[in-house]
Parts: C-alpha cells; structure tokens; sequence
C-alpha cells in the first residue's frame, strides 16, 4: 500500500479519481430530488462533491490548529 | 421463548456459575446465559409484568413497549456477540462482572419504575467499574476509579432527580410519567444523571479516558451498553426536549477533530463513539416520529458497527499488543479476515449504501429538514464527512495498511474471528433489509433509504471526501501520527482533582493537625497540670468528667452565639 509521504498515485488512487469523476458528471444528466428547506444550496450541481471536499480541508486543517493548541508529551497527567 | 422467566436473571445465576467454573464447563454457561435471557425476553407480555412490593413501592420489573424491547433485544444480540468474543479469556472477574453488566443495562431499559431503573443504573455503574479493573495493570486501576466517579455521581444525581420529582408529587411508573418538562421539579437533575452516561459535552472525559484502558475483550463490552442505556432514557423520558438539539449538535462536531490528531486506535472510536450518540441526541431532541425513529435505529446500528470496530482494534491489540497508529501499519498480509471485518465495520459507519449506517442516520438529517433546522443540517453533514475522515478511512488505514510495521502478527482467536463476522453480517444485512429493523421500531415508517438522490449524494459525498483526505495526505498537509497527550476538558477534572487534594492534603491537613494537636494534645496537658494539683484521689474522675464538661461549654456557647446574633 501507499506510504503517505512518499510514492506516486497507485492503482487504487485512479479507480477513486474515476469514481469521482463518475459520481460528479451524474449531477447535470440526473435531476436530483431538492429538499425544499436546502433547495437554493442543495440543487447547486455539485454541491455534494465540493461540500464533501472542502469539508474534510476545513476539517483537517481545524485539526492542525487543535493539535497545536492541545497536544502536550505522553505521561503529560503521570507527573 | 419461555413464558415467565424475567430476562435478567439468566445473567445472575450466569455470572455466578461462571465466577465458580472452568474450562469448558464455563463457556458453555456463559454462551447460554444471553441466549436463556432472549427466550425470557421473547416470551415476556405486553405492558407491565414482574411486580413486586418492596418497602413500600410498587415496584414493576419488566414493562415491555416497543421502546423498551427493541433495547432489551439490542442488548441480547451486543451480549452474545461479546460473551463469543471473550470466549477465550481466562480472567473469572471479567466474564463475571460483564455478564451482570449486560444484565443490568437490559433490566434498566426493560424497568416499569424509576426505582428500578435507579437500581439498574447504579448496577450498571459498579458491573462496568469491575470489567475496568479487571485488567489489572496501573492504567486500568486509575481509570476504573475515575470512570467510577462519573457513574456515582450521575447515580447520585438521578438519586437526587427523582426524591424531589417524588417529593413534588411526580408519579414514579415510567407508564404514567410520558415526556419529562426540564422545568419541572427534580427533572433537571434526571436531566444532568442521562447526560453523564450519554457523554454530554463537557461530561464525556470518562468515556475517552475509560475504552482505551479497558482489555481488548473488555471494552467490546463496555462501548455497547452505558452509553445506549442513556440513549434510551434520553429517547423515553425527553423526546422533544429542544435542549437536546444544541447538544447533540455539539457532540457530532467536537469529537471530529479530536480523532484526526489522536494516535491511540481505541481512543479515535471513542471520539467517534461520542459523535455518533451526538446524531441519536440530535434526533431524539427534534422529537418528530421520523427522528425518534432515526434516534433508535441508529442506537441499535452503532451498537453494531462501532462493537464491530472496537472488535477489530481489540484483535490488533490482543495480537500486537498495541492499538497506537505510530506503531501499526500494513497489517492486513498478517490479517486479511481482521481487515475486511473492520472495513465493514467502517463502511458501515460512514454510511456507505448497502451497510447499516446508510439506512440510519439519514433519517435523522431528513427529520432535521422536515423541521426546517437548515443550518443543522449543514452541521450533521459536515460531521458525516468526519465520521468517514477518522472511522472510515483512518482506522483500517493506519491499522492495516500505510506503512508495514513489520510487527509479529497473526489473525486473532477463532472466537474473535466469529463475534466479528456476526457482527459484520448483521450491518450488511441491516444495510440490505432495513424493513426488517424498521419493522421494530417506536413508530411506523414512512421511510425510503433507497432512493436515487439519496444513494448518489451520498456517494458524491464519500468519495469527494476520501479524494480529500488523500489529496491531504499525499501533500503532506495531513497531521501525522504522534506519540503525543492530547488534553480534553478532562484537564479540569484531573488537574483540578489534584488541586483539591493538595488543598486538602496540605493548608488543610495542616491546619487541622494543628488543631487537633491543640484541642486534643495542649489543653488537655494543661488542664492535666492543674488537675494534678487536685489530690490525687479524684484525678481519674476529673480526667473522665473535663471532656464532657468541655463539650458542654462548646455546645453553650454555640447555643448563645446563635441566640444573640
């Protein structure tokens, strides 16, 4: 399997790529059911894939911050 | 089904034959005991039944509804798949203190009055205690102690609830009761004992800080029943309560971020453990029958999937002997089986279609559009993108693949490998036949989770979200693993525990050594001085006598300082 510093996209790197690009082309040929509360966001083509996304960024790079507000040396409640 | 048998004795008289027995003799009642409880359980009538009169109160042991049978039949199922997966230990106090564990958590949820849903309450505190401590090492010892204190405290808390919901007139059958008003007397207080064991934010330290130090068997046990039990008083007594909206809310989120920086496997499924009770807390606070029906239904899924998951982390743990992420990696040569049963397991958390959580959760973020909580929404799928981020991808990655540890591996007992399979068995079958869980639930459902949009939107946001976390990952922005403490609100509790016994320890024992050496020591010196000068014979009796004449003169001046103030 991948090592995430080091190593080129393998196989299974495309088939998601590929999954991607499938699931994401799906939204101009199907009409999608819009929940009426969310419809002016939700029917956005696209909205899923990048909401998705940019989510996980946000996520992450929250978590970075987290991390550096909160992480101390192990043993930190043994002294 | 046997008629007449309440569900939770087979796991009495279980726990004590398998406390006295050995070997084999000992697996088979421990396999028998959840099985003889489902028969009660199936054979057991509607409404109340097992009354009995106890000091006074009427006292109804079992009080079947739909609410309460589905748990109680979540909670077999969770039993048996546990008592498999523990077949092999050897440790008497475990397998003993978890059979009367599963037992109290199905008398709590099957309990016809508050008085025995206390007692099952503090059962369930003090069985889990012992399955803590039943590992036996310095960790497991002052974990078990603090996880302790957080029970006692919601047991004294739903104590304290409930004599002054009593005291206010308030019925004590949970068949009168219906929806509990937080405004009422005493409720509050029920209010605060739900939210310790549900893991409320801010009170959820204990569950962070307990199932990583449990044994690998032992929190299999653990991470199915507190927790749920909590769910179902949450989802009996305060559907509705809109309180419950902003928690759960806040319980989805928070975990997220804690479980992409954690290193230690079992702690990220219990973040996550956290942040899904968080979409159950979010539907039973919006009250609708559609998100009651999502509330439950995700209970019995996560019971599921997430004992699937601690499943799994606790065979690398038995194998490995760690579930730290530094440590692992490119497992799955050495455990191909391990690794597929764990990968249903996260398939089934992020809520890939055809696995349980797909037909689960979304209910509640329908339930959550119906009633016009946009902004929610947005929230809960920005926390469903999480769930798939640190329990779909993390987990199996750093386990069984990213780099090869090269650690000494092997597939667990055969034991292990069956409770998974159950386990992972039931979640696709859930995940492919809903109707038959939707069938069990409160309401009736008008529910389709097969739908196209559904299915697709769902996909689009899975896939672009792994496609982030790779794109994260390969760039060398994703925060990598680290032998680090992350602190949690448990700061408080810790360092602020420790302050109070250094208060105590020192100012305070100080100043009472002082004291008592001055009350007890100086001046009875001194009156013994001038007491000697008496003649001797009437010395023994002044010296019994001043004492007493002593406490006199307290208890005067005590009396007149609190006449003249």
């Amino acid at each position: 399997m991948s090592d995430p510093d080091h190593s080129s996209p393998s196989r299974i790197h495309w088939w998601l790529v590929i999954a991607c690009a499938i699931v994401f082309a799906a939204d101009f040929f199907y009409h999608r059911h819009l929940e009426p509360a969310v419809e002016q966001v939700e029917g956005i083509p696209g909205f899923y894939p990048i909401y998705g996304f940019l989510g996980i960024v946000l996520l992450v790079m929250l978590s970075r911050g987290l991390r550096a507000a909160v992480s101390r040396k192990e043993g930190y409640y043994d002294d | 089904m046997i008629e007449g048998l309440y569900p939770v004795l087979p796991f009495i008289v279980g726990a004590i034959l398998c406390s006295i027995l050995r070997g084999i003799p000992r697996k088979i009642i421990a396999l028998a005991t959840p099985v003889v409880g489902l028969l009660g359980l199936l054979g057991l009538p509607d409404g109340a039944s097992f009354t009995i009169s106890f000091l006074g109160f009427e006292l109804i042991l079992a009080q079947v509804d739909r609410l309460s049978f589905l748990f109680a039949l979540l909670f077999h199922i969770a039993g048996l798949i546990g008592v498999i997966y523990a077949l092999h230990v050897k440790n008497r106090l475990e397998i003993g203190s978890a059979l009367l564990y599963v037992g109290s958590a199905i008398g709590t949820v099957l309990a016809g009055d508050l008085v025995t849903l206390f007692v099952g309450w503090e059962l369930l505190a003090l069985t889990s205690a012992f399955i803590v401590w039943s590992r036996n090492d310095d960790r497991s010892r002052a974990t078990g102690s603090r996880y302790l204190i957080f029970q006692v405290l919601s047991g004294l808390s739903l104590l304290v609830g409930i004599l002054i919901h009593h005291q206010a007139g308030g019925s004590l059958t949970i068949a009168e009761l219906g929806v509990l008003d937080l405004s009422s007397p005493g409720v509050p207080w029920i209010f605060l004992a739900f939210g310790i064991k549900a893991g409320f934010p801010l009170l959820h330290t204990w569950i962070i800080d307990t199932y990583p130090a449990a044994s690998a068997t032992g929190t299999v046990f653990l991470s199915a029943f507190t927790t749920k039990t909590a769910v179902y008083a949450l989802a009996r007594f305060f559907p509705g309560t809109e309180e419950l909206i902003l928690i759960g809310a806040a319980m989805t989120i928070f975990p997220i971020f804690y479980a992409v920086i954690e290193n230690d496997l079992r702690k990220v499924l219990s973040y996550s453990m956290i942040n899904q009770i968080g979409f159950m807390v979010v539907g039973i606070g919006i009250g609708t029958e559609l998100a009651i029906n999502g509330a439950i239904s995700h209970a019995f899924n996560d019971v599921l999937f997430k004992g699937l998951l601690f499943m799994s982390m606790g065979a690398v743990l038995h194998v490995t002997g760690t579930t730290r992420g530094t440590d692992l990696g490119g497992l799955w040569k050495k455990m191909p089986i391990t690794t597929v049963l764990c990968l249903v397991g996260a398939a089934s958390i992020s809520a890939v279609p055809l696995f349980s959580g797909f037909v689960s959760k979304s209910m509640v973020m329908a339930a959550a559009l119906q009633e016009g909580h946009s902004w929610l929404w947005f929230l809960l799928l920005f926390a469903s993108a999480g769930v798939l981020e640190h329990a779909g991808i993390k987990i199996p990655y750093f386990a069984f693949f990213a780099h090869d540890s090269k650690l000494e591996a092997k597939e667990p007992p055969i034991n292990m490998l069956l409770a998974m399979t159950i386990g992972a068995a039931l979640c696709i079958f859930i995940g492919c036949r809903p109707d038959l869980l939707y069938n069990l639930l409160p309401y009736p459902v008008d529910y389709l989770p097969y739908t196209t949009t559904h299915v697709l939107t769902q996909m689009q946001l899975l896939l672009f979200a792994s496609l982030s976390v790779v794109v994260l990952m390969k760039s060398g922005i994703y925060p990598p693993e680290l032998v680090r403490e992350n602190l949690d609100f448990d700061v408080v509790y810790r360092k602020g525990g420790r302050i109070l016994g250094w208060i105590v320890n020192n100012p305070i024992a100080q100043g009472m050594t002082a004291l008592s050496q001055t009350v007890l020591d100086q001046i009875p010196a001194k009156i013994r001085q001038l007491v000697q000068k008496i003649p001797s014979s009437t010395t023994v009796q002044w010296q019994m006598i001043l004492p007493g004449l002593m406490l006199l003169l307290a208890l005067l001046v005590f009396l007149l300082a609190n006449l003249f103030q």
